[in-house]
C-alpha cells in the first residue's frame, strides 16, 4: 500500500519542500510507517545517485575545441596568448549588469576608497613596526603570503620523541587527577540555560524516525546526530527519548573497523563528532552498549590518524585538517578521563602536530582565509586539550586574537570553539569573552529557540548554538 | 595562459565573446568542460560521446548568442544548448534505425500496478541491493532504462547538483513538473533494481 504523501519524500530529502509545509511533513513522515521505509530507500539511493562515476575531460581537450571553433569562425584571431582582459571587462565582471552610469559613480567611490585604504594602511604599518621593533626579529611574523606551509606538519626529530616521552610521563601522573573529571561529565545538571532548553526542545521536533537528524549530505548524518546528541547531554538529559533514539542510530551506524557513519565526504570529522556523542553518552548512561560503541570508535581514531599526528578527510589521509583535529583530540581527552591510557600516544603526537601548525602571532590557518580566527579557536582548544602543559605563551597570543576579534553572530561554529577554548583558559580571558559572545548568540535566536545560519543547516546552526550557551557547563576546566 | 580572462564572470567573457575575444571563449570552455562532459556522460556512459557533444555545444554556443539574457545564469543557457542538442541526437539515432527513442514517452515498462507495491515483497529491498558491490553498475544500468525525459531531470538534479528552479528553466517545464518527473524516477529506478535482483 503506498501512502498518497509518499509523492513529496524524493523533493523533500532534496531540500526542495517549502519551509512552511515541513512541520506537517516531518510530522507524517513520523507516524506513517510506509512513508518512513520510503525515505530510508530513497535516502540511500540518493546517496548512491550523487557518488556515481565522474570523468575528468582528456588531455587537451580544451585546444581541440579552441581550434575546431577557429576552423567555423575563422574572423576570430588567435590574439596573443596572454592577451588580457580589458579594465572594463574587469570593472563590468566586478559589477555584473549594472548600467554604465553607476558603474562610473561605483568606480570613482573606490578610487576615493582605495587611495584613503592605502594612507591608512600605510600608516597602521608604521605603527605596528614601532611597536614590534623592541621585540626579537624572530617573533616578527612572516608575511601572510605564504600559502598553507604552515600547516605542513612538523617532522618528528629526535628531540620531539625525548619531549614525547616526558609528556607521556606527565600525562600518566596526572592521570588520577583526570578521572576525578569523569562524574562532572557523567552527571551534568539539566535546565541550567532557558534558552538551551527552548533550543532542545525545537530540535527534539527536528529528528527523524530511527533517532537520526539528518543532514542535507546524507555523508554528514552521523556527524550532526552526534552534535546534536552532544547538546542533549550537555544539558543533562541522557534519559530522554531522544538520546536514547539518537544514541542507538549512532550504533547502528558503526562499521566493523569502528568507523561511525559514511566514509565518504570528511568522514573523520563526522566519525569524531559521533565518537565524542558515544563517549559522552557512555559516561551519562552507563551503557554497555554504548561504550563497547564508544572504544571501538576511538580505536578507529587512533588508527586513522596520519603519519605527522593530524588527522584529515579519510584515515590515514596526510591532509591534516585542524577542525577534525580538534574533535578528535577532545575524543581522545574524553576517552583519558575514563581511563584509557592506551590513547596517550596519539593525543601526544598530536599536540605535536597542533603547536607545529601554530604560526608566531598564535594563528592557526584554515582552509580558506576568512577560517584564520575559527581555526585560531579550534587550534587553542586542541592544544590545551592535548598536553599536560601547554605552551602558556602561545595560548596568550591566542587569547589576545579571540578577544580582540568582533562576535560575528552568524559565526556559530566559530562561537562554539571561541566558548570551549576561552572557557578552558579561565581566569580574565574567561571573564573578558564570555558575555559578548553569549550576549551575540542570543541576539540570533529565533523566537522559537532556533538559529538560522547562511553557511549550514538550521539543525546544525541550532546544534552549535545550544552547545554555545552550554559551555561553561559541559566540561571541567582540565588544567585544574 | 589566460592572463585575466579567469577573473571574469560568464557575463562578461560572453560580452567578450560578442566583441571576438577568442581568450573569453577559451576561459568559458575550460570554466565548464567537465560539468558539460559529465552531463553528456551520464546520458550516454560513453566517454568519446560525451566531449564530442560537448565540443558541439560550445561550437553552437556562438551562434545562439543572440538569445542569451546577461541576466539569467549562464549554466542554464549553457545547458539548454545542450539537451537540445541531445534530442537532436537522440532523433537522428532513432531516423537511423538505431536505439529507438521516445522522448514523452511514459514508464518504459510496468503495466498498471501502483510503482511502491512492486518495489516491495519477498525479494530484497533496494536498500539491500544498494548496500552491495555492483551497485554502481546496477545503477548505471537502471539510469539506462529510464525513460528519457525522467532520466533528464535525474542527471540533472543528482549528478550536475542543479536545483528544480533551474532545472526547470533549462527543460523549459513547470517546477512542479521537474518534481513529479523526479519522484517517478526514483520510484522507476527502485523498481528496476528490485526487478534486477529477483
Amino acid at each position: 500500500m503506498t501512502c498518497h504523501q509518499s509523492g513529496e519524500i524524493t523533493a523533500f530529502l532534496k531540500g526542495e519542500v517549502p519551509e512552511k509545509e515541513l512541520p506537517a511533513l516531518r510530522s507524517h513522515f513520523d507516524s506513517c510507517a510506509s512513508c518512513s521505509r520510503e525515505l530510508e530507500t530513497s535516502r540511500r539511493l540518493l546517496e548512491s545517485l550523487s557518488k556515481m562515476d565522474q570523468i575528468e575531460p582528456s588531455p587537451g581537450f580544451t585546444g581541440r575545441v579552441r581550434d575546431a571553433f577557429l576552423r567555423a569562425h575563422p574572423e576570430f584571431q588567435a590574439g596573443s596568448p596572454v592577451e588580457k582582459a580589458t579594465l572594463w571587462d574587469s570593472i563590468r565582471a566586478a559589477f555584473g549588469v549594472m548600467p554604465a552610469w553607476a558603474i562610473s559613480v561605483s568606480v570613482h567611490v573606490l578610487v576615493v576608497g582605495i587611495a584613503a585604504l592605502i594612507i591608512f594602511q600605510s600608516r597602521g604599518a608604521r605603527d605596528d613596526h614601532d611597536r614590534t621593533r623592541p621585540a626579537d626579529s624572530a617573533h616578527v611574523a612572516p608575511p601572510d603570503t605564504t600559502p598553507r606551509d604552515f600547516m605542513a606538519a612538523p617532522v618528528p626529530d629526535p628531540l620531539n620523541q625525548s619531549r614525547a616521552s616526558e609528556s607521556w610521563k606527565a600525562w600518566l601522573d596526572r592521570m588520577p587527577r583526570d578521572a576525578r573529571h569523569a562524574p562532572f561529565v557523567a552527571k551534568r545538571a539539566s535546565g541550567s540555560d532557558p534558552s538551551a532548553t527552548k533550543a532542545l526542545a525545537w530540535l527534539a521536533s527536528a529528528q527523524w524516525p530511527g533517532g537520526r537528524w539528518m543532514a542535507p549530505d546524507p555523508a554528514s548524518t552521523a556527524g550532526l546526530t552526534g552534535l546534536v546528541l552532544l547538546a542533549f547531554l550537555a544539558d543533562g538529559q541522557a534519559a530522554a527519548e531522544p538520546v536514547q533514539k539518537g544514541l542507538e542510530f549512532l550504533r547502528s551506524e558503526q562499521r566493523a573497523s569502528g568507523l561511525v557513519g559514511s566514509d565518504q565526504g570528511n568522514s573523520l570529522l563526522h566519525h569524531a563528532i559521533a565518537t565524542v556523542a558515544l563517549l559522552e553518552g557512555a559516561l551519562a548512561t552507563g551503557d554497555p552498549r554504548t561504550r563497547a560503541a564508544a572504544a571501538a570508535a576511538i580505536g578507529f581514531s587512533v588508527s586513522a590518524q596520519n603519519e605527522p599526528g593530524g588527522w584529515g578527510a579519510w584515515a590515514r589521509s596526510p591532509e591534516s585538517d585542524t577542525l577534525t583535529g580538534a574533535w578528535q583530540i577532545l575524543a581522545l581527552r574524553l576517552s583519558l578521563i575514563q581511563g584509557d591510557a592506551g590513547v596517550l600516544p596519539a593525543l601526544v603526537r598530536a599536540h605535536g602536530r597542533i603547536q607545529g601548525s601554530i604560526d608566531p602571532k598564535g594563528r592557526v590557518r584554515g582552509s580558506a582565509p576568512g577560517d584564520v580566527l575559527f581555526s585560531t579557536a579550534a587550534g587553542m582548544l586542541s592544544l590545551e586539550l592535548s598536553s599536560p602543559a601547554p605552551d602558556q605563551g602561545i595560548l596568550a597570543r591566542q587569547e589576545d586574537l579571540l578577544l580582540e576579534a568582533p562576535v560575528d553572530p552568524k559565526d556559530l561554529r566559530g562561537a562554539l570553539f571561541r566558548s570551549l577554548a576561552l572557557f578552558q583558559r579561565g581566569g580574565d580571558a574567561w571573564a573578558r569573552g564570555w558575555t559578548p559572545l553569549r550576549e551575540a548568540v542570543l541576539r540570533a535566536q529565533a523566537p522559537d529557540g532556533s538559529w538560522a545560519s547562511d553557511a549550514v543547516s538550521e539543525v546544525h546552526a541550532t546544534a552549535l548554538g545550544a552547545l554555545t550557551l552550554l559551555s561553561p557547563v559541559r566540561y571541567p576546566r582540565l588544567s585544574e | 595562459m589566460a592572463g585575466d580572462w579567469d577573473k571574469l564572470d560568464d557575463a562578461a567573457l560572453i560580452s567578450a565573446l560578442q566583441k571576438g575575444r577568442l581568450p573569453a571563449f577559451t576561459q568559458l570552455v575550460e570554466r565548464h568542460q567537465r560539468s558539460l562532459i559529465n552531463f553528456f556522460y551520464h546520458l550516454s556512459w560513453d566517454r568519446q560521446v560525451a566531449e564530442d557533444c560537448a565540443q558541439e555545444v560550445f561550437l553552437r554556443l556562438h551562434s545562439h548568442l543572440g538569445s542569451y539574457e546577461p541576466q539569467a545564469k549562464f549554466t542554464t543557457f549553457l545547458y539548454r544548448i545542450a539537451r537540445n542538442l541531445w534530442i537532436d541526437r537522440m532523433r537522428s539515432e532513432a531516423s537511423r534505425g538505431g536505439k529507438p527513442v521516445s522522448l514523452e514517452a511514459a514508464s518504459a515498462s510496468g503495466g498498471d500496478r501502483p510503482l511502491g507495491d512492486r518495489v516491495r515483497g519477498p525479494s530484497p529491498t533496494p536498500v539491500e541491493i544498494l548496500a552491495r558491490q555492483e551497485t554502481r553498475q546496477a545503477l548505471r544500468d537502471a539510469i539506462e532504462r529510464l525513460p528519457e525525459e525522467q532520466k533528464s531531470v535525474l542527471i540533472l538534479s543528482e549528478m550536475q547538483g542543479l536545483k528544480y528552479q533551474e532545472i526547470s528553466a533549462i527543460l523549459d517545464i513547470p517546477v512542479g513538473t521537474v518534481k513529479s518527473r523526479m519522484h517517478t524516477a526514483m520510484e522507476r529506478l527502485k523498481e528496476i533494481l528490485t526487478e534486477k535482483e529477483s
